[in-house]
């Protein structure tokens, strides 16, 4: 079927309006659609509107033709493959095609292991089909029912769809493209054809538009009052039936959309039937996709049948109608399709319906909208909170930027991009991604609007209901006692009570007053770790169904609204912007993972990438890469071990504490202890990663140079004034691992205590640097012991008074055998007299005893459980 | 070369000298309204700008694209042209803001000259006007005793005036603008009562540039800023243009100066991902490393495989290598900027030091890297 485009265009446009079918091509959530279906229901009262949409969504219709129906609202369908159909379309052995089974089978078993990794056996799907007040469908439903035309949804029921689509795959045994990993809920209107057309793409470039969205403001609602309804259907049928030309028959029957197509055909023709049979007469409408109108004419006219329908069980399969917000359905925040900027486009809306504010779409309306919505954020940044206040002339200037920009681009009246163009000139000072990031944030706030839609009362209870009372029955958390129970879990051991924890998180993240959190180990603030128990106190009552119903609106699975009130507060934190702490990521990382959002961590992990980039303190860098050492050794509660971006971001992580360790010359007073921990704890990390260079290395391997080479930087460049703490610690890490010798060491090291012009403070510095990181060279290199003595003997009493603090904090670190043992060094280089006891302890007999006995006891445990006890080697360092 | 020698004795010709043809054919062709004071319509001034896309109307000459970048940043930019606020264009250096400039004066008045260059020592008399001193004692303070500067004249013939570099210049200096942008009007208190007045003409606007670097140099007053529409000129988005005009303007430069290399695009690509990764502070793989301080510009980059042709040419074998290039990353780029060296250290450190194993051209990349330290 490969015509030359343009002739494929001419023999399609005929096709679409005959004297007893209109097809008409639409864009999902487009004004301009919903107003053009409006007036065509009004002007031909159609026998039959038929709309594009699971055929379940029929039984819906009343529900949303309701005058108690406010919009937004969404159909949710889901699909529960609890009797393993997906698995009998796998072929099976002996069906001999010629190919290597083999791999087929495996790959099948991964797939199935992506999507059920989750709770139990079953394969779990969801769709939603978001409905606003200028959406095509819904217009057609509002005006079909009012203007008395049966209205029917003609698309294949999504389970049915799922299992088209996986059958098609299967038997091409092509490489099964997970595409919605984690996120199993997909918003279904969402134009993705057109957006990925190559012909659609080289018109958006050619035009000179941004974007898919900007193209389609430009030709199609921009035209709203200026074509008539026949001219607009060829334009927008015309683009659509180019755009499908990128796609293979063979692409699109592998997803599943040939079939769909057939249903629908199919479902066309049946009413055409059922309309002749009643005799009634009249057109019937067609309101699809416009990527599937450009076939639907040459189907309806062949003798298509409807693909074989799947009998689903009422457990198995289902539709509901409900709640939605703007902010969801805005593809800035909510799922990456549908229409930008819902609340706005709400107002076109109103005004091609003459219903806002009493005037007509023209130029001077839409104008004065521009100026409504310009000076709504002029007067939002006056408030305190926002740094650069927009004034009235701005203000002015914005509007006429509009109308100039309009005028220049050959728009009838302003569209979307011109009003932001109007803000992006006018009302920032500045560089648009760092000045203007906050305002234009506040503008795309205001364009996409907050309203939450209302469904009619007696709507059948939102799927949260249900997902929540499935999910505790299957973990028995109680849902019929009203008197609260305690529950423990063990997180490590039982992975239902892991599933538990994290449904209970959940809640109470959705403010949901199921449960209530009485103790266990935090991880997030990496507090009492060492316990193994979380205790909950739970109880069931009306007000938990109450408040689900509410947090329907975020989400139709528990999992799903938490995730978006997780990505609420990852959007928070992005806007904090500038000065950011890594540290304070990786917490909310630790809390997704405690959420079980494991799934769903792209976003935050790019984030956290961002924050440790930008961190400016090596403390917080050294302190976010620890955290993300104990989330990865954190075994099953948090199961992040298995997260290679973790490991992506620890090693990010290092490599900037590595790098900031050459900012030593900022050093400012207070940080010191950051730093000398920091090195230290860098150490540590190394140690416990077990690092190699060279051949061994692994991907993910911390390359110890980067770290050796900083702190050799820091010793070496003595034209810096670094703090003498740091370059002990730095002398005394590089000393540990072997990388300077001892006699260079101690040369260095006794070059600083001994240099007789040297400030004292410096030396005592030294010492505390050197004791941090290395103690135990006070008691092993006697030189350097040596050194310090003399060094104290040369000050008088005052200068040894006023360093007396500073050498208190330098041997802090020592515990106290080491410190005997540093004593009994010291004396021995006098007269080798005893200094005397000098540890101190208020112990009893009874205490020792009962020390030693509680040793030997532990003692004899670990030597039955094959572990040897090594107290002599410990107590020596 | 040869197109160079045709054009008239300037070492670097002006938009409008160098645009001629196009210029004046979009003149006469031009239907369109034209806003008062204008050579030509706004939707003229874009094409000319953008380009015709290879489409020629009647016997017109092909129009070629002069700025890639964001589309509607351009439409915004004349528009505000036309009103009454003054262009502020600010952004990294080297993404083409006085290119722009000129052009828009070029398109809009027919001279890119009015131009006034703002540096530290930018004094008033440089921007408004100054006297002739003889004619001045001889005659005392009249209108042919003025010497006018940039400002002067557009004001007075109603021309686009280019302020390069504003926020070089002292905020004192700067804020001379703030009265004649709102009143468009500027006074000559020299001159007697009825004739102390110079009107701005129809045409007459400001186009400033600004360096977002040069922000810590000085700060503009918020009064002026009130004054200006601010556009950001972001660098080049698209990788693989600007490793083509990396090298077709490296290839030019060192033409010009009979320097004969071989210069792979493989090679190139080594400096332009490079750079690319340094003015993101991401690279390709997702690694994350610290953005130097000095410009990582298209225009640095050209330098950069310029100065490297250079030394392949004279000290090696006549065959660009990575090593040639990284020695002159050191001098193009990082000056004597001890923070940035860090910078690039730490880059080589982790990023090129991994790709060297993988490829001859980061191998020897990272080889090059010599006086950046171990």
């Amino acid at each position: 079927m490969k015509l030359e485009p343009e002739r494929h265009v001419a023999e399609l446009i005929p096709k679409l309006s005959d004297d007893r079918v209109f097809y008409f091509p639409v864009r999902h959530h487009s004004p301009v659609c919903a107003w053009h279906i409006h007036n065509w229901i009004l002007e031909n009262k159609p026998a039959a509107v038929l709309i594009e949409g699971p055929e379940s969504i029929t039984a819906k219709v009343e529900l949303l033709a309701s005058e108690e129906c406010l919009c937004p609202v969404a159909v949710y369908t889901s699909f529960i493959d609890r009797k393993y159909r997906l698995a009998a379309l796998f072929p099976r052995e002996g069906k001999a095609d010629g190919e290597d089974l083999e791999p087929k089978e495996e790959r099948a078993e991964e797939a199935t292991a992506g999507k059920t990794a989750r709770r139990d056996d079953f394969m779990r799907f969801a769709g939603f089909y978001p409905f606003c007040d200028y959406s095509p469908e819904m217009v057609a439903v509002r005006t079909g029912v009012e203007s008395g035309a049966r209205v029917r949804f003609i698309d294949l029921e999504y389970g049915e769809q799922i299992l088209h689509k996986y059958e098609e795959s299967f038997k091409k045994a092509t490489e099964l493209r997970d595409e919605d990993a984690g996120v199993r809920v997909k918003e279904l209107t969402s134009d993705s054809h057109l957006k990925h057309s190559q012909y659609i793409n080289s018109l958006v470039e050619r035009m000179g538009c941004r974007d898919f969205d900007e193209m389609w403001d430009h030709l199609f609602e921009s035209s709203i009052n200026r074509l008539d309804t026949n001219s607009f259907v060829e334009r927008l049928a015309t683009y659509c039936a180019l755009a499908r030309l990128d796609y293979s028959e063979e692409d699109l029957r592998l997803d599943g959309t040939v079939a769909r197509e057939l249903c629908m055909a199919a479902n066309i023709k049946d009413e055409l039937d059922i309309l002749e049979k009643a005799g009634i007469k009249g057109k019937v409408l067609v309101v699809t996709g416009g990527f599937h109108t450009a076939v639907l004419p040459d189907l309806v006219a062949g003798s298509v049948k409807r693909p074989k329908s799947v009998k689903f069980a009422d457990d198995e399969a289902g539709t509901w109608l409900m709640r939605y917000s703007y902010d969801r359905l805005d593809s800035r925040t909510g799922y990456s399709a549908g229409m930008p900027s819902p609340a706005f486009y709400e107002k076109m809306w109103q005004l091609s319906k003459g219903e806002y504010k009493n005037s007509q779409l023209s130029f001077a309306a839409v104008e004065e909208l521009a100026a409504e919505i310009y000076t709504e954020i002029s007067w939002i940044t006056r408030d305190k909170k926002y740094s650069s206040k927009i004034t009235t002339p701005d203000t002015i200037a914005a509007v006429e930027m509009t109308r100039q920009l309009a005028l220049l681009r050959g728009h009838r009246f302003p569209l979307r991009e011109d009003i932001l163009d109007g803000i992006r000139a006018c009302f920032i000072k500045g560089e648009i991604h760092i000045e203007g990031r906050s305002v234009m944030e506040l503008v795309h706030k205001n364009l996409a609007g907050d309203r939450v839609g209302k469904v009619p009362a007696g709507t059948e209870l939102p799927p949260i209901v249900k997902d929540f009372l499935e999910e505790a029955i299957r973990l028995k958390l109680p849902v019929d006692s009203l008197s609260p129970k305690e529950v423990t879990l063990d997180l490590y051991k039982e992975e239902k009570h892991r599933q538990s924890s994290r449904l209970l998180h959940r809640l109470v993240l959705l403010s949901i007053p199921y449960a209530r959190y009485l103790s266990g180990p935090d991880f997030v603030q990496g507090r009492r770790l060492d316990l193994v128990r979380e205790l909950w106190s739970v109880a069931w009552s009306p007000v938990v169904e109450s408040a689900l119903i509410e947090a329907s609106v975020y989400g139709f699975t528990v999992e799903e609204a938490a995730f978006f009130r997780l990505q609420e507060q990852i959007v928070e934190l992005e806007e904090v912007g500038a000065g950011r702490s890594a540290s304070s990521a990786v917490e909310l990382l630790i809390r997704a993972l405690r959420l079980g959002l494991h799934g769903h961590l792209d976003r935050l992990v790019r984030l956290i990438d961002s924050h440790i980039a930008d961190d400016p303190s090596v403390g917080s860098v050294v302190a976010s890469l620890g955290q993300l050492d104990i989330l990865l050794s954190a075994r099953e509660p948090l199961e992040g071990f298995s997260l290679e971006s973790v490991q992506e971001l620890k090693l990010a992580a290092y490599r900037r504490a590595c790098r900031l360790l050459y900012e030593v010359g900022t050093l400012k007073e207070g940080e010191l202890l950051d730093w000398l921990s920091s090195i230290q704890d860098l150490n540590e990390i190394l140690v416990g990663a077990g690092t190699g260079s060279g051949a061994d290395e692994t991907e993910w391997t911390l390359d110890k140079d980067l770290y050796f080479n900083a702190l050799k930087d820091i010793v070496d460049n003595l034209d810096r004034q670094v703090e003498s703490a740091v370059v002990g610690a730095a002398y005394g890490v590089l000393f540990r691992n072997g990388l300077i010798d001892e006699e260079t060491f101690i040369l260095r090291v006794c070059g600083y205590l001994s240099g007789a012009s040297s400030d004292p403070r410096k030396s005592a510095g030294i010492i505390r640097g050197l004791l941090h990181t290395a103690s135990e060279v006070v008691w092993q290199v006697e030189t350097v012991l040596k050194e310090v003595d003399s060094m104290f003997n040369g000050w008088d009493e005052d200068t040894f008074l006023a360093l007396l603090p500073d050498l208190r904090l330098a041997f802090t670190h020592l515990t106290p055998s080491e410190v005997a043992k540093v004593a009994e060094k010291v004396s021995s280089l006098y007269d080798g007299k005893s200094f005397g006891t000098i540890v101190n302890t208020d112990l009893t007999e009874q205490d020792l005893l009962y020390g030693l006995k509680l040793n030997n006891a532990v003692k004899g445990l670990l030597r039955l459980d094959g572990l040897s006890f090594d107290g002599e080697s410990h107590h020596d360092r | 070369m040869e197109k160079g020698n045709v054009k008239e004795a300037m070492l670097r010709p002006t938009a409008e000298v160098r645009y001629r043809e196009e210029l004046d054919s979009l003149v006469a062709t031009d239907k369109d309204p034209r806003p008062p004071g204008w050579r030509m319509s706004p939707s003229a001034v874009r094409r000319f700008i953008l380009g015709n896309d290879g489409k020629v109307s009647g016997k017109g000459p092909v129009i070629e694209r002069k700025f890639h970048g964001d589309v509607s940043m351009i439409d915004r930019a004349i528009v505000t042209l036309m009103s009454n606020r003054g262009l502020l264009l600010v952004g990294e250096p080297g993404t083409a803001k006085s290119m722009l400039s000129e052009l828009l004066a070029a398109a809009i008045s027919g001279t890119s000259a009015m131009t006034i260059q703002g540096t530290a020592g930018t004094t008033e008399d440089q921007i408004k006007y100054s006297w002739n001193y003889a004619l001045l004692l001889a005659e005392g303070p009249t209108r042919q005793s003025l010497v006018p500067a940039p400002l002067y004249h557009g004001l007075s013939k109603g021309l686009i005036v280019r302020f390069e570099e504003i926020t070089r210049c002292p905020p004192e200096i700067q804020d001379t603008l703030i009265s004649i942008l709102s009143e468009k009007l500027m006074h000559i208190p020299e001159l007697k009562d009825d004739n102390n007045m110079i009107f701005a003409q129809p045409g007459f606007n400001v186009i400033a540039t600004a360096n977002t670097r040069d922000r810590g140099v000085h700060e503009m007053s918020a009064a002026l800023k009130r004054r200006f529409n601010f556009e950001t000129v972001a660098p080049i988005a698209d990788r693989k243009f600007e490793l083509e005009l990396v090298l077709q303007q490296a290839g030019e430069l060192l033409a010009n100066v009979d320097a004969k290399v071989d210069m792979e695009p493989d090679v190139v690509e080594v400096l332009i991902t490079t750079f690319v990764d340094l003015r993101n502070g991401r690279t390709e793989e997702g690694t994350v490393v610290d953005k130097p301080a000095t410009t990582m510009s298209t225009a640095e980059a050209v330098a950069v495989a310029f100065a490297a042709g250079l030394d392949a040419c004279y000290f090696g074998e006549r065959k660009l290598k990575g090593e040639h290039l990284a020695r002159q990353i050191v001098g193009t780029v990082l000056k004597d900027s001890d923070e940035d060296a860090k910078k690039v250290k730490h880059y080589f450190d982790v990023v090129v030091k991994n790709r060297a194993r993988k490829s001859p051209h980061w191998k020897s990349f990272y080889d090059g890297r010599g006086t950046l330290g171990s």
